[in-house]
């Protein structure tokens, strides 16, 4: 079963509800190690590390220990958009050897409906082996989906004609200067521009979440920084997608407020996500269809 | 794309089946041993059945002196497992063989004759130490290279008739390979063979094992195997890491970086043997040096280093195959990389082609201009 969205306590429910009904000896868990969750339950279990899953000294005892009595949890694991991803790969030769697989993941995807394929080839590798996504998929497995519904808060931030010369002549020395560099640093660096212009608009009774602590104010944390169940205002975007997924899944926000200057890189990050958002919600509108 | 298919036979029932009509069809039979764990399976399976049709085949090992301890102990065991069923065929002639650790002695002459102690070990009492076939009917592939490890498997095979080579080549290490394998069989229906001259074929019987279909049958057949595995296992080495190779040529010389561990007086051997073995054990893993991944911060970029490597290649007799070749690729960073990494792995053989295509990075650099 492939459940999305959920939360620790729904997930520990699942998974008593799935021992009540199965005669299971031993549980493994396959997790992430920023999201080290814990569930309580009376069998056997043992988590393993999503780092490990590849090593041979895993690899060989699971194979042998896992069997049809054992239950899989792949908890929260799609780390790479790379389908072929050698720990993806071992994870299948594990679930291969039980029909018993409880499969979480908070979003269905890291960037595009193609994802959800990482997610269906633990379910099924042999059924779904270089196959593209359907959404007919959805329908076939047994997948629930909670959506978590974002939504975007544009706060403006007033930007000088300074700024904005300030903008341009720092992304041409970017590109002149560019050398070895792969471009795809140039918005990166902008963006932290583009943030330091919005240090005006910050307040101080008020969390902030920036790409590093380089505006030196308390209430403004890094991404490794932040806490659980905060409300934060995000200066900068991380520009890994699924870094901010990370943010959002550990946090739990789903309102995302946005200081936004008028400088195009902003525009650039506000088009992304939204196009992002629209990926997201199409794939929870057709999975709702079967539901 | 290519696919595995299940049905209901196991690879095991299928290579046995594959095996026996090797047997009926073919009266000589040659197994090409590596001392690596899919040529050991092969070995044991193919000399089982030798045993029990009173059968000799041959066990053909082509010795490139610079190998593992393990291997070559590994290699003995299979000679001897069936001693009543098998033909030796461990060959120990002079061969050319790439150093991609050295600039200055870009070639290793292994069994070089008159330099006997300075070997990394004897040779074999019982091996074959002089060309079994007709030096006026040698062939060589490149003669500037000179008599290489191909050059000696290919004589080897046509200096022989009638014969079936068995070969552990496994699909899932390579499906390219495999699939100009698979093109046109050797022999009957058998798409698992090749042609060869001189009414020869090569077959491969383990094509559609899988790396754990392999180490199971040496498991449940309590098989020793290549202590070099072990070795890597414990040190942590991922499943696509861990293999018994070669130890300098260009595509392996990687191996060195762990060899003092594994190995020490393999390792302190080979440090008398060849020059470059310290570069390849310090440098083998490093994105700077030979992985040739990240551009030492003294150039301005991949094309200066190039120049810069070009302009001080130490051996005047092969700089020239460099110079020719680079000057019909197109000249920008993402060719240069690949070029330097052809200078550092003195990879005059063009071992390593060289991708001669318009920059990637441009396209996105465009992009980002029209968006920012």
């Amino acid at each position: 079963m492939i459940r999305i969205g959920f939360t620790q306590k729904q997930k520990q429910n699942i998974i008593n509800d799935y021992l009540a009904e199965h005669s299971i000896k031993k549980i493994y868990c396959f997790y992430y190690k920023n999201f080290p969750y814990r569930y309580k339950v009376d069998t056997e279990i043992e988590y393993i590390e999503y780092a490990d899953i590849e090593m041979y000294k895993y690899f060989y005892r699971l194979l042998e220990e896992i069997d049809d009595s054992s239950l899989i949890i792949i908890d929260e694991l799609m780390r790479t958009q790379n389908r072929s991803e050698l720990i993806y790969n071992c994870s299948h030769h594990y679930l291969n050897q039980t029909p018993h697989r409880i499969i979480f993941e908070y979003f269905p995807i890291i960037e595009d409906k193609e994802d959800f394929m990482i997610l269906l080839n633990f379910e099924n590798k042999n059924k779904y082996h270089g196959k593209s996504f359907d959404y007919v998929y959805l329908k076939d497995e047994d997948v629930i989906m909670y959506p978590r519904k974002l939504k975007l808060n544009i706060i403006n931030v007033e930007t000088t004609e300074k700024e904005k010369e300030r903008y341009e002549k720092r992304k041409e020395k970017l590109f002149d200067t560019l050398g070895n560099k792969h471009p795809d640093t140039i918005p990166r660096d902008l963006q932290l521009f583009a943030g330091d212009c919005k240090k005006k608009a910050i307040e101080s009774d008020k969390l902030y979440v920036a790409r590093n602590k380089r505006l030196k104010l308390d209430n403004v944390h890094s991404y490794q920084e932040v806490e659980k169940r905060k409300d934060y205002i995000v200066v900068d975007f991380h520009y890994r997608r699924l870094n901010f997924n990370d943010f959002l899944k550990f946090t739990g926000i789903t309102k995302i407020e946005y200081l936004c200057t008028q400088l195009s890189v902003d525009n650039v990050m506000v088009n992304e996500f939204i196009k992002w958002k629209a990926r997201l919600d199409a794939i929870y509108a057709q999975a709702s269809l079967y539901k | 794309m290519l696919k595995q298919v299940y049905t209901n036979e196991s690879v095991l029932e299928a290579t046995k089946r594959r095996i026996e009509a090797v047997f009926d069809d073919w009266e000589n039979i040659v197994v090409s041993i590596s001392g690596g764990k899919d040529s050991t399976v092969l070995a044991h399976l193919a000399l089982q059945e030798a045993h029990k049709r009173n059968r000799k085949i041959g066990l053909f090992f082509l010795d490139e002196e610079v190998v593992y301890e393990s291997t070559v102990n590994q290699i003995r065991y299979l000679m001897n497992l069936y001693p009543e069923n098998t033909n030796k065929l461990w060959l120990q002639i002079e061969l050319h063989l790439t150093n991609a650790t050295s600039l200055t002695e870009g070639q290793l002459i292994c069994w070089e004759r008159g330099k006997h102690k300075i070997w990394m070990r004897s040779k074999e009492p019982d091996s074959i130490q002089y060309k079994p076939w007709d030096k006026e009917k040698e062939t060589i592939r490149d003669k500037n290279k000179g008599f290489g490890f191909y050059d000696a498997l290919d004589n080897f095979q046509n200096s022989r008739k009638d014969t079936c080579f068995l070969v552990g080549l496994r699909a899932t290490e390579s499906m390219n390979r495999w699939r100009a394998v698979a093109k046109n069989p050797g022999h009957k229906d058998w798409f698992w063979s090749t042609k060869g001259q001189n009414g020869n074929i090569s077959a491969y019987p383990l094509y559609d094992w899988n790396f754990h279909d392999v180490w199971k049958y040496i498991y449940d057949n309590n098989l020793k195997y290549s202590k070099i595995y072990d070795y890597q296992f414990k040190k942590g080495l991922s499943i696509n890491e861990i293999r018994v190779s070669s130890l300098i040529h260009e595509k392996s010389f990687k191996a060195l970086v762990e060899l003092p561990e594994f190995e020490p007086k393999t390792y302190d051997k080979l440090l008398k043997r060849v020059g470059g073995i310290a570069v390849g054990h310090l440098y083998g893993k490093d994105s700077k040096m030979l992985r040739t991944r990240k551009l030492p911060k003294n150039f301005k970029d991949w094309r200066e280093y190039r120049d810069f490597l070009l302009s001080t290649y130490p051996d005047e007799s092969k700089k020239w195959i460099f110079e020719k070749r680079f000057a019909r690729h197109l000249d920008n960073n993402y060719v240069a990389r690949q070029q330097c990494r052809q200078l550092l792995l003195n990879d005059y053989e063009n071992n390593l082609p060289v991708k001669n295509d318009v920059d990637p990075i441009e396209k996105i650099k465009e992009k980002w201009r029209a968006l920012l």
